[in-house]
Formats: C-alpha cells, sequence, structure tokens
C-alpha cells in the first residue's frame, strides 16, 4: 500500500517537499485518524438527529399543554405513553372514505399528531403495495374479505391487544367473531364496516327501478354504464348466470369453462360500457358530469352526490349481490403501534362510528352507533337486514388467472 | 391573388393552425382555472379565483410541491456532480468504451420511462433500497445525469480549444485549469442545465410512479387528485406549473445562448 | 524532492517516464469518470439485467419467489394472445401516431423554416415550450374539451352538427391518440425543423432557377434532404407511444388498453412480475428492433446529403 499511495501523490503532485515526506509510520496513523474522524463525524450526525427530534417532540408537547384537552370516553390510555406520541404521523393505506376528516380530525387535535392516507382502488392494489415494502410504510390497512385470511397468513400485519380497545365487546359478534382474521389464538383485524356492491343509477336518468343486472345489456343505456376495474365482474356474471344459488363460494372457485363464459358474457357487454372506474372517486366525478346512466358501485358515490343534490338511487337487484367486510388491521412493521392501537379504539366509539355512517353511507361494525344517528341514516344502518342477503367476497385461490381473465377481456377489441 | 401568394397563404395557415393546436389545451386549463363551477362544462358560467385559494390551503398538495422541490434539487445536485466531470472526461479524453458510455448514458432517455421504472422497482428491494423517496431520488438522478452529460458535452464542444492550451502554458495545474478557467465560462450553460434538471425532475412520472410510497411528488399527488374525483383544483395547479415551467425553461434557454 | 529522489529514498524502482505521463492521464480520466460509470453500472445496468433475470423467475401470488428457474412467464406471454396481441395492437398505433405527429410537423416546421423571416427563434422557442408543461397537465385539458359537457360537444352542437353529445370522443381510443399526438408533436417537430434548416439554401434556389415550382422543390429536394430528420423525430414519437401507459390510464375506454398498462398492471395488481418482466423484456427488444431500423435509414437517406455537398 505504501508503494502505490507514494507514487499517486507523486503522479498528482509532480513534486513531494522534504517536510511533507510521510514514513510508512506516519501514513498509518493519518489513515487511522481519518477512519476516527469519519466514525465520529456520523456519530454526531446520528446524535444530532435524535436530539431534535426529541427536543421538536417536547416543544409540541408544551405548546399543546396550552391548548386544552377535550373529553372523550376513549379506553384507558394509562398504559401508553401519550406524550410520545405527539408529532408523529399515521400512515392508513385504505378504501376511499375511510380517512375523511369529519371523523378523523378531533383524533389529530387530541394527540397531536396528524394522519395521513394513502388509498388503493382494489385489493389486488393493496396485496402489491404490502408486498413492495407497505408494511414498513403504513400502519393500518383496511383489508376486505377475499385477502384479510392470506394477509395474516402471510404475517404482514401484527395481533391487536383487544383490552385496549374498550368497545371490542360491543362490537357486533357476528362480525367480531370471523375466524379468517384470528390465528393462534389472537385476532388480527378490528370489525370496521361492510357493504355491498350494487346498482346504482341515477334516477332522474333512469325512470323506473331496475329488478334485474341485465338492465346494463339494455341499449338505450348503450354508453352510460361504468363497471368497476376489477376481477369482482367475474363475480357479478356468475351471479347473473346463478353459479351461488347454492353454493356461495362457487363465485371465487369458478371453473375454466365457467370463467370462459363469464369472459364471453363481459366481451359481449363491452359496447355498453363507458369506462371502467378505477376508483371510487373516478366514479363519483363520472356521475358528476352526467356520463352515466347505471352502475356498479358503493354507498359512497351515492352518499356524495346526494349531498351535492344530485339524485342517486340504488337497488340490490334480484340475482343479489357481493359485498365486503372490511377491517381494520396494525401492519407488523409499523414503526406507531401504539398511535395505531388509540386509533382503533377511538374510531370504534359509537358516536365515530356514526360519523363514518354518516359521511359514507356504509353499514359499521358498532350497533351502539344507531343511538346518534339521524332518521335518514337510520335507514340506512337498518338495511343490516340485508346482510344475509350479501354474498360477501371470499379468498379466491386462483387469483391470478382471474386476473388474466379480467385483462383478456379488457384488451378485447 | 396569384398562385405563389395563394399557396404562401396556405402554408402560413396550415403553420399557424398547429401553433394554436398546441398552445388550445394550454389556453382551456388556464381559463377554467377562473371557473367558479366544479363542473368543467362549457360555457364558464361565472368567473372565480376560488380553485386558487382552496389550492393554498390544500395541505396534501402543498406538500407534495415541497416534497418534489427538495427531491429535484438533491437530484439535480448529485447529477451535476457526477455529470460535469464525466461530462469533461469524455470531451478531453479518448478512451475504449467511449462510444458504449454514450449509449449506456442515453438510455433512460430512449428508452420508456416504464422499462427504467419497473427495472429499478424490481432490483432496488432486492439490494435493500426500501420503495421510498430515496428510490424515487436514485431513479431522478440516474436520468438527469444523462441529461447533464450530454448538455455540458455540447457545451464544451463549443469551449474555446485555446483557453485551455493558454491555462496550460501560464504554468496551471489541470486542476487549477478546471476550476479557474473553465468553470466560469460554462458558468452559464450549468445554470442553464440546472433548470432544465429541475423542470424535467418535478415532471417526471413513469420512474416515479413505480418507486413512490407514502409522500407523493406533484404530479403524481395532481394524478391522485384527478383518480379521487378531485378535479378543480387541478385547473389552477396547472396553471401555476405551466408558468413556473415556462419561465424557467425560457430563463434556461436565454443563458444556454450566452458564450 | 522530485519522484525519482523519492523512489531511491524508499528503495521502490523507478517507472519510465512515459509511463508516469500515461498513469497521470489514467488517473485523472477515470477519476472523473469513475463516479459516473459506478453510478450507471448499480442504478442502470444492474436493474436491466435484473428485469431479465427476473423474467426466469416464478412467484407465487404475494410476491414471494419460489426457488428455480423457468420459462413459464416466456410461455404465458407467447401463447395466451392478449400479450403478443396487444404488442402489435400498441404498435400499430404507435406507428399512427408517429404517421399524425409527422404530418403535423411538417407544415409547422417548413413554414417556421422558410417563410417567417423574422423572430424565428421565438417561434422555435414556441414549439418547444409545451414540452415542459407537465405531462399530466396536457392529458388532462384533453378530459375537459372532450367530455360529454365539454368544449368539443358544446361547439359541435351549437353549430348544429350534432344534436346530441358525442361520447366516443372521451374514454376511447379516439380520445387517447388525440392526446398523444398533441403530447408528442414537439417532439417530433423539432427535429424536423432542425432538419429543414439546415438544407443548404443554395439547394432551392438552384432548383427555382432550374425552374420547379415549390411543391416540386418540397418534393424532390427538401423532403429527402430532411428525411433523416424526419425519421428521427417519427421513431423518438414511436417509441414513447409504445411505452406510454399514462394517456390510456386517464383518457382510455374499456377498449383501450395499450402493452404499457399490462406491464404496469403486471406489476401493480397483479403482482405476477415475472411475466410482467418478461412482457417488458419483449418490448425492450422490439424498441431496439425499432431504433436499430431508424437509425440504419437514416445512414441511409442522409448519403443523400454527403452527395449533393
Amino acid at each position: 500500500m505504501t508503494r502505490n499511495v507514494m507514487l499517486y501523490k507523486c503522479a498528482t503532485q509532480g513534486t513531494i517537499s522534504n517536510d511533507l515526506l510521510p514514513g510508512p509510520q506516519n501514513l498509518f496513523f493519518e489513515f487511522l485518524a481519518e477512519r476516527i474522524f469519519l466514525y465520529s463525524l456520523i456519530k454526531t450526525i446520528k446524535f444530532m438527529r435524535k436530539f431534535f427530534s426529541v427536543f421538536f417532540a417536547s416543544a409540541m408537547l408544551i405548546s399543546a399543554c396550552n391548548t386544552g384537552t377535550s373529553t372523550s370516553n376513549a379506553a384507558d390510555t394509562a398504559t401508553i405513553d401519550v406524550s410520545k406520541l405527539k408529532g408523529s404521523t399515521l400512515n392508513i393505506l385504505c378504501w376511499e372514505g375511510y380517512a375523511e376528516p369529519v371523523f378523523t380530525k378531533a383524533f389529530e387535535d387530541k394527540y397531536g399528531v396528524t394522519i395521513k392516507a394513502t388509498y388503493f382502488g382494489s385489493s389486488d392494489e393493496l396485496i402489491s403495495k404490502l408486498s413492495n415494502g407497505g408494511s414498513e410504510a403504513y400502519d393500518i390497512i383496511s383489508p376486505s374479505t377475499d385477502v384479510a385470511g392470506d394477509i395474516v397468513a402471510h404475517d404482514f400485519v401484527a395481533p391487536i391487544d383487544t383490552k385496549m380497545i374498550s368497545q371490542w365487546d360491543s362490537l357486533s359478534p357476528q362480525l367480531r367473531n370471523m375466524n379468517d382474521v384470528i390465528k393462534d389464538g389472537k385476532v388480527y383485524g378490528m370489525p370496521f364496516t361492510w357493504g355491498p356492491d350494487y346498482l346504482i343509477y341515477d334516477a332522474d336518468v333512469v325512470k323506473t327501478e331496475p329488478t334485474s343486472w341485465k338492465v346494463f345489456e339494455d341499449p338505450q343505456y348503450k354508453g352510460q354504464v361504468a363497471l368497476w376495474d376489477d376481477i369482482s365482474n367475474i363475480y357479478l356474471i356468475g351471479q347473473i348466470q346463478g353459479l351461488d344459488k347454492t353454493d356461495k363460494a362457487a363465485l371465487y372457485n369458478m371453473s375454466d369453462a365457467q370463467l370462459q363464459s363469464a369472459k364471453a358474457e363481459l366481451i359481449k357487454m363491452k359496447p355498453q360500457i363507458r369506462k371502467y372506474w378505477a376508483t371510487a372517486g373516478e366514479l363519483d366525478n363520472m356521475f358528476k358530469n352526467k356520463e352515466l346512466a347505471l352502475a356498479v358501485g358503493w354507498p359512497l358515490t351515492v352518499a356524495h352526490l346526494n349531498k351535492e343534490g344530485r339524485n342517486l338511487k340504488a337497488v340490490i337487484p334480484a340475482e343479489g349481490a357481493t359485498g365486503w367486510i372490511d377491517r381494520l388491521m396494525i401492519t407488523s412493521g409499523s414503526k406507531n403501534k401504539q398511535l395505531a392501537l388509540l386509533y382503533l379504539d377511538y374510531i370504534s366509539q359509537p358516536d365515530n362510528m356514526a360519523k363514518v355512517l354518516s359521511a359514507i353511507n356504509y353499514n359499521v361494525a358498532n350497533p351502539g352507533s344507531e343511538r346518534f344517528l339521524s332518521a335518514d341514516d337510520k335507514k340506512i344502518a337498518d338495511a343490516s337486514q340485508f346482510f344475509d342477503k350479501l354474498n360477501f367476497w371470499q379468498t379466491v385461490k386462483e387469483r391470478k388467472k382471474y386476473n388474466e381473465i379480467w385483462n383478456e377481456v379488457k384488451s378485447a377489441q | 391573388m396569384n398562385t405563389t401568394s395563394l399557396k404562401n397563404f396556405f402554408v402560413s395557415f396550415s403553420g399557424i393552425a398547429v401553433l394554436l393546436f398546441l398552445y388550445f389545451p394550454l389556453a382551456v386549463i388556464v381559463l377554467f382555472s377562473f371557473n367558479g363551477d366544479t363542473v368543467n362544462s362549457f360555457p364558464v358560467q361565472h368567473f372565480s379565483l376560488k380553485w386558487y385559494s382552496v389550492l393554498f390551503r390544500d395541505d396534501e398538495l402543498l406538500q407534495s410541491v415541497g416534497t418534489s422541490i427538495s427531491i429535484a434539487l438533491i437530484s439535480t445536485a448529485v447529477a451535476l456532480l457526477i455529470g460535469i466531470p464525466a461530462a469533461y472526461a469524455m470531451h478531453k479524453y479518448d478512451f475504449k468504451g467511449k462510444k458504449l458510455i454514450d449509449k449506456i448514458v442515453l438510455m433512460p432517455i430512449t428508452l420508456p420511462g416504464i422499462v427504467t421504472g419497473v427495472a429499478m422497482l424490481s432490483f432496488f428491494p432486492f439490494v435493500g433500497v426500501k420503495i421510498s423517496l430515496t428510490a424515487v431520488t436514485f431513479g431522478h438522478i440516474t436520468f438527469l445525469c444523462a441529461i447533464v452529460v450530454t448538455q455540458m458535452l455540447a457545451r464544451f464542444k463549443r469551449l474555446d480549444p485555446y483557453l485551455e492550451q493558454a491555462a496550460y502554458d501560464l504554468g496551471a495545474t489541470p486542476s487549477a485549469t478546471f476550476f479557474k478557467v473553465i468553470l466560469p465560462n460554462i458558468k452559464t450553460a450549468i445554470i442553464g442545465c440546472v433548470l432544465l434538471c429541475l423542470v424535467l425532475s418535478m415532471d417526471e412520472i413513469p420512474v416515479t410512479f413505480f418507486l413512490i410510497a407514502g409522500n407523493n411528488t406533484l404530479p403524481l399527488e395532481i394524478y391522485a387528485m384527478m383518480r379521487r374525483g378531485i378535479t378543480p383544483e387541478v385547473n389552477a395547479i396547472s396553471t401555476l406549473i405551466f408558468i413556473f415551467s415556462t419561465t424557467a425553461i425560457l430563463l434556461s434557454m436565454r443563458l444556454n445562448k450566452e458564450k | 524532492m522530485n519522484y525519482h529522489d523519492c523512489c531511491t529514498h524508499y528503495h521502490i524502482t523507478k517507472l519510465p517516464n512515459h509511463q508516469i505521463i500515461l498513469m497521470k492521464g489514467w488517473l485523472k480520466k477515470y477519476s472523473l469518470l469513475l463516479p459516473l460509470v459506478v453510478w450507471l453500472f448499480v442504478f442502470l445496468l444492474l436493474p436491466y439485467c435484473f428485469v431479465f433475470i427476473q423474467s426466469f423467475l416464478e412467484t407465487d401470488s404475494f410476491g414471494k419467489t419460489i426457488p428455480g428457474v423457468s420459462i413459464d412467464s416466456y410461455q404465458r406471454a407467447f401463447s395466451n394472445s392478449l400479450y403478443i396481441g396487444t404488442i402489435f395492437r400498441t404498435l400499430m398505433y404507435a406507428v399512427l401516431v408517429a404517421i399524425l405527429c409527422i404530418l403535423l410537423s411538417l407544415p409547422l416546421a417548413y413554414w417556421i423554416a422558410f417563410k417567417v423571416k423574422r423572430n424565428k427563434t421565438l417561434l422555435y422557442t414556441l414549439i418547444s415550450l409545451p414540452l415542459w408543461v407537465s405531462y399530466i397537465i396536457r392529458a388532462y385539458a384533453w378530459k375537459i374539451i372532450l367530455g360529454k359537457e365539454g368544449l368539443l360537444n358544446t361547439f359541435l352542437q351549437w353549430a348544429h352538427i350534432t344534436d346530441k353529445p358525442v361520447e366516443y370522443f372521451l374514454y376511447s381510443t379516439f380520445s387517447t391518440i388525440v392526446c398523444l399526438v398533441y403530447i408528442l408533436t414537439p417532439f417530433v417537430a423539432i427535429p424536423v425543423y432542425t432538419a429543414f434548416e439546415q438544407i443548404p439554401k443554395s439547394l432551392i434556389e438552384a432548383a427555382k432557377d432550374l425552374g420547379a415550382g415549390s411543391f416540386t422543390t418540397f418534393r424532390k429536394v427538401i423532403f429527402p434532404l430532411a428525411l433523416p430528420g424526419i425519421i428521427s423525430g417519427g421513431t423518438f414519437a414511436l417509441v414513447l407511444t409504445m411505452g406510454d401507459f399514462l394517456s390510456p390510464l386517464l383518457l382510455g375506454g374499456p377498449n383501450t388498453l395499450f402493452i404499457s398498462n399490462i406491464v404496469q398492471n403486471l406489476f401493480g395488481t397483479s403482482n405476477d412480475r415475472p411475466l410482467g418482466s418478461a412482457v417488458g423484456i419483449l418490448i425492450l427488444l422490439l424498441i431496439f428492433l425499432i431504433l436499430g431500423i431508424a437509425s440504419r435509414s437514416e445512414k441511409k437517406y442522409s448519403s443523400l446529403k454527403s452527395d449533393t455537398r
């Protein structure tokens, strides 16, 4: 090493003056000194970072003390040191509508945190995001019944300490005890909402209430129909063909022949379709711009548009509809598990669940929320009688094949 | 009218028509950014600055602007540090593999962004780089290097070769030559290049699309807003971006022209 | 103390003089290039190689790699008409977009290069300016123009050309193509204009002196000489369309599915990376083929230029 260093120095400087001529030992010390310097530099930087974050956290705590506190019937949080959580950001990866400020703002104010929501438009997108580092980037996710079991099985989520959720025993027993999220006696998901994928129609354009999904094929609505860009359309055709009359699971385990038949039906329906919507917001926008008469959608769209004075209605046709039950889960790689637990406890309170129902018209998991609902909203909560009519999504073993069939439908000319 | 002037008129007309076609949609956006309604229908019923005020109160959008700017600044700085010496070396020296490096450096721009994006998406987790803003920054630096190298090479070619010779004759070492003689002369080109890189980084979509998680950059935030259906503010932010990009590029072109 | 004394002091063998000079330059050269080479190797070449390797792997539905090499992805890519069919369909659309862009660029470039006397640079700047406005904004503008209650429909109804809104304008292949042509025309106009500008004026004058009308001059002199530039611009538009997934996503309808959307889907919602990599490699090969053909024809047609000098 000595010779090469020497030669390099000679080559770049042309000459070396006498005093600067290093002996072999000096070079070694030079090397060591450099290493020590770099090491201490890195350590200092790390310390400074920690110092500043603690500094800011305590600064926020001091300022928060002056803004006063609000009361709420939250769970006993004596075991969680709330002051340490101030200033953190809770990252939620969820369906649209699950992080509306109308019910998240109070949580943000109470604990001095920020809630940042990222939305996905389909269960496949959720899986993809989770597989690509999502279990560290996000703290809370809201999977539906079709993927919840797989997510638990693949260790993407952490167990929930139900004792920390004060309302746990008040949640609907039927939803609470769904065993796809229970592994080794531990619970991994807290029920949040459920609802249908039903038929939405613009009552100003479609004057009589449709009774069957086949209205999508009615020529007078050509180019005014929208379907979701998702494999659930295959379930839809399966329902129209009556595959699930005896066995609900038949929709999720279709044979190759049944898949090809569903594909043919969907291709036949293509001329009727305006667009395959990717997110609920896109569907909202299309109804808003009067581009549609009929669509498959969620209660969210009806809630949003009717609040703006439009006249959207929805119905579950004779063949039935599929539905979903969404649980809130805490990711295994989350760095804010305690804050996430506090959020779960907060959102399961009956008054907050009532706010959720009122904002997006989804049915919620806490029956106690009924006493907080307006008369209109009570009608939606009452519709829980159709809980038994819905065919809730189940895990699809051949999901890749369903996705390929759907891509083939989309590319068919 | 004789045939020559008729032909001239026809040519001018079609030329201007295409030019107007290029600017028409931009004019539409600027017009609709002042539209008071939430629905983008024509004619505009009433004008207001409502969306601009909504824009400035939208925290997520402002945060994405900040994210975009910081990524752009960091990527540009690193790309300059890597690219300028490399461009200098490629200009001065001849060596084996020069053509190869030339072609490879240009790959992020010749190939569609989606290829680079999915390549990085596949590779990064394998080496432990999490899909996050760090990954996005790496992606931006990679394609900005291409821009810096090509722009700087072009500038070095236009540089007076006698400047360097004169410096050597006067006894300056190569590094002194570079810092004291060459660098000041290409200063304006560097600034122009910086502006170009900033604008390109802020508008980078395909590579960023695949490498993003959590915080969005500005174009992806606009894309997310369009997906969610919240559209009227998009007109306002688009107008502002249009003004910003135009100013930056006009400045860059002015600076690049100077010797 | 210089290099020679230094070496004697340390009993190191001297290197001959010419080798020292070479090493000086060698070190300088490579230390300047090193950051770029390292960066490109790590962040460009390795990822591309990785995609290639990934296309020979298999994953389960949660994205975990199943150990073992397999050509399953390539088999699926070739056997299912979805992938090959979409690649060719996208190629057709790309050619269409390239041709339309060229058709739009020719009058514009011709006008600025030959008919405009003053303000040439200003107009040239005006062509390139839209390029710098964000892609997503330029695409979004067409949503406003082509919608059911948008500008085009309102205009057509006002002019009594149609009596109700034409839905086909938006969310269809038509809107995607329009948007792509709009976005890519500046990319094509710039090389075409540069090519026109580089034609020596003396040639055009000579043609006129020989009695050619302006159209004949264009057909026999200008167009052949500018052909390399036109091909270069057209290729640019072609390659960019092949790789574009945003326009179909924002403005496309149920029938619009470009190959990049499929790749995007495979890397995203479908979470099938090996298949996505395989399709990606196929697209890459096709693009290299196109670029190779383009550069060869550019060279072939540019020989005209050297002949006339």
